[in-house]
């Protein structure tokens, strides 16, 4: 077991950067999940863990040792890959063993090792097959066996479930959060499936055009996004977004386009210093209830219903304001940007996510209240969080 | 592809598949008319060769022809066959070993003048052997080979190696990288995952490469003619030669002798077939 530290870290290929410096602390024997969109480089970071790429620019740590001119063979970590790269020609116990033998582990030590990971993954009776002859779900068991007979240091895996269907792929997770609690072992998983960061990861990494947005706990990037792109990422359906004014001048309000909702008092510090200013509004679709409201802090917002969804035990309501009643203060009028006024004549699309005793259909006018106290707002330009 | 073409094959209407299966009759019965002739040629005595019965295996037959080439001193077949066992299988062997490597090369990494090597390798083999005979003879000339099988292999590697190594990287190209790399991770060098990993799951495509290569020394004729003038060195394809003769030649013989010429590579063909089915890679990647 060992930390894993990344000191500006970059990546090129050609003119294209794909890692743009990150630093990253992964501490011992954690389960951290690099999380992200296609191309954010992701896996590009785990190939330069595991040394299959070569760094531009930056230091990689393994342990006290600096790895960066070391070989894959002599960092001690062990990899899943997505295609599980299982070697055709050999059986599951070869497959298994390939890497301990050339590491000159006795043979006793190596039917050992392999029997112990074998039992562990219930792989005992496929030992002697050929990879084709398995399912997905057992080659994935033998990628994964593959990599703990070894004992190395770090785990590193790129999207190891990608492959599976949507039912084993939730049984796999829950067999490898286990595999990781019963081993302690330092792992680094990648994906972009925020259900498996969310449910696998000790810490979750968010990853961006080649940048860290925001390391922590799934409950500190899903309640506390850093900024907008994570807020926006983290969640499903994804957190809504409405553009806003601050406007007001001892009480404060977000004045949406079609629509005004106060802030919160313990709020109202964090965004004085917006006040006449564009930021974005965001609220996750949970957060959004049906109901009347009590008229003072949670005012109902009235919208129509485009689609609706039935999942079962939710229903997605995706709404519309519509257009119309504009109240700004005259003060703030004045500083209105062209953007905003923009805005001003475009319906607000939105999604809630409501109980499914709801009577709402499609095409109806509902009124929905916010959520404030679990509302986020954002600099409009930074898209960092404000709160 | 074949599981399509065995399903499209499936669905067509009888007079459809009436029609195929005519013309591979043809085309199977032009094909093994010849050889078929030859065979029976073979059996035939000497007095009625040019006996003008269809019939395969002639009333009258007898293994006399391939007695006399088989156990006549004076004829050598056994030398013939020797000596281009010889050369094939050192050219097989030196295509694989030298085609191998420089296929991966190509197939896996990045160098300056890549494309414009494979093309010339293509390039070459737009030249027919012949047309190369005279530089080849003078190249030979000056490096001491003719009359050396050595002499005979270089040029039979010159015709196979493009050829092999176009083969090789077209089949190493399909083995995913993952694979390479997971073997890097388990604790190979580059060198050994293409041993340990690459290699005996290229099987398929060195099988065929071999048997190319061995096929293309093994009835070479003109080449050899160039390069071998010592009867004991001759092939067989210059050793049958000579059982014709000025005036008159022995067409028994010399049938038996083609026959007996074309078991070592029936016999490679079989060995090889069960290697000639790709599809190993399979279950290496993916569901």
């Amino acid at each position: 077991m060992a930390e894993v530290r990344l000191v500006n870290l970059a990546k090129a290929f050609g003119p294209v950067q794909i890692l743009k410096g990150i630093d990253l602390t992964i501490p011992d024997g954690e389960f951290v999940v690099l999380l992200g969109p296609s191309g954010c480089g992701k896996t590009t970071t785990l190939r330069l863990i595991a040394g299959l790429e070569e760094a531009t620019s930056g230091e990689i740590f393994i342990g006290e040792r600096k790895v960066n001119d070391l070989p894959p063979k002599e960092r001690d970590i062990a990899m899943v890959f997505q295609s599980y790269a299982l070697y055709p020609h050999m059986t599951v116990f070869d497959n298994m063993a390939f890497g301990l033998r050339l590491h000159g582990v006795r043979r006793e030590e190596v039917d050992r090792r392999v029997m112990e990971a074998a039992e562990m993954l219930e792989l005992t009776p496929l030992l002697a097959r050929k990879p084709r002859a398995l399912s997905g779900g057992q080659r994935q068991r033998v990628a994964v066996g593959r990599a703990i007979v070894r004992n190395p240091k770090v785990f590193l895996m790129d999207e190891p479930l990608s492959n599976l269907d949507a039912k084993l792929r939730v049984q796999t997770r829950v067999e490898l959060s286990k595999l990781h609690m019963k081993l302690g072992v330092t792992t680094i998983y990648v994906t972009h499936d925020q259900m498996e960061a969310m449910t696998l990861g000790n810490l979750v990494v968010i990853m961006n055009q080649g940048i860290i947005q925001q390391m922590g706990t799934p409950s500190d990037v899903y309640d506390r996004p850093a900024n907008k792109f994570v807020a926006g990422f983290v969640g499903s359906p994804p957190m809504n977004f409405f553009p806003a004014l601050v406007d007001g001048e001892e009480e404060l309000f977000f004045q949406m386009a079609s629509f005004r909702l106060p802030v919160l008092p313990e709020r109202c510090a964090a965004l004085a210093p917006y006040r006449g200013k564009d930021v974005v509004f965001g609220i996750r679709p949970e957060d959004i209830n049906m109901g009347g409201g009590d008229g003072a802090v949670h005012i109902p917002v009235t919208a129509k219903v485009d689609v609706l969804e039935l999942l079962g035990a939710e229903i997605f309501l995706y709404l519309s304001s519509p257009e119309g009643i504009f109240v700004a203060s005259s003060a703030s009028q004045k500083l209105l940007s062209q953007k905003f006024l923009k805005l001003k004549a475009t319906a607000v699309s939105f999604i809630a996510r409501v109980d499914p005793s709801t009577p709402a259909k499609e095409g109806d006018s509902v009124q929905v209240v916010f959520n404030l106290g679990r509302s986020h707002a954002f600099d409009a330009d930074s898209e960092r969080a404000i709160y | 592809m074949a599981g399509t073409f065995f399903k499209r094959a499936k669905g067509d209407s009888s007079f459809k598949r009436l029609l195929i299966n005519l013309i591979l009759i043809v085309a199977c019965a032009a094909a093994l008319y010849p050889v078929l002739r030859v065979i029976t040629v073979s059996l035939r005595p000497s007095g009625s060769v040019f006996s003008m019965d269809l019939s395969l295996i002639p009333p009258d037959a007898t293994l006399a022809s391939y007695q006399s080439i088989l156990f006549d001193p004076k004829v050598g077949f056994w030398t013939w066959i020797g000596n281009s066992l010889m050369v094939s299988v050192i050219t097989a062997m030196v295509a694989l070993i030298l085609a191998a490597p420089a296929a991966y090369a190509f197939s896996r990494f990045k160098f300056a003048g890549k494309q414009p090597g494979l093309i010339f390798l293509l390039v070459t083999q737009f030249f027919p052997a012949t047309m190369l005979l005279l530089p080849l003879y003078m190249m030979l000339i000056q490096l001491s080979l003719i009359n050396n099988f050595w002499g005979l292999i270089l040029c039979y590697m010159s015709i196979a190696l493009p050829f092999s190594i176009w083969i090789l990287k077209g089949y190493f190209d399909t083995i995913p990288n993952d694979l390479e790399e997971a073997a890097y991770i388990d604790g190979t060098t580059p060198l050994g995952a293409f041993f340990r990993v690459i290699l005996p799951l290229s099987t398929p495509a060195l099988s065929i490469t071999a048997l190319f290569s061995f096929m293309t020394a093994w009835s070479e004729f003109i080449i050899a003619r160039v390069v071998l003038q010592k009867q004991a060195l001759f092939t067989w394809p210059l050793g049958t030669v000579t059982l014709q003769g000025a005036y008159y030649t022995n067409w028994g013989p010399f049938s038996a002798a083609a026959v007996l010429i074309s078991i070592p590579v029936v016999i490679l063909f079989l060995l090889t077939s069960k290697y000639l089915v790709s599809g190993l890679t399979l279950g290496a990647v993916k569901g």
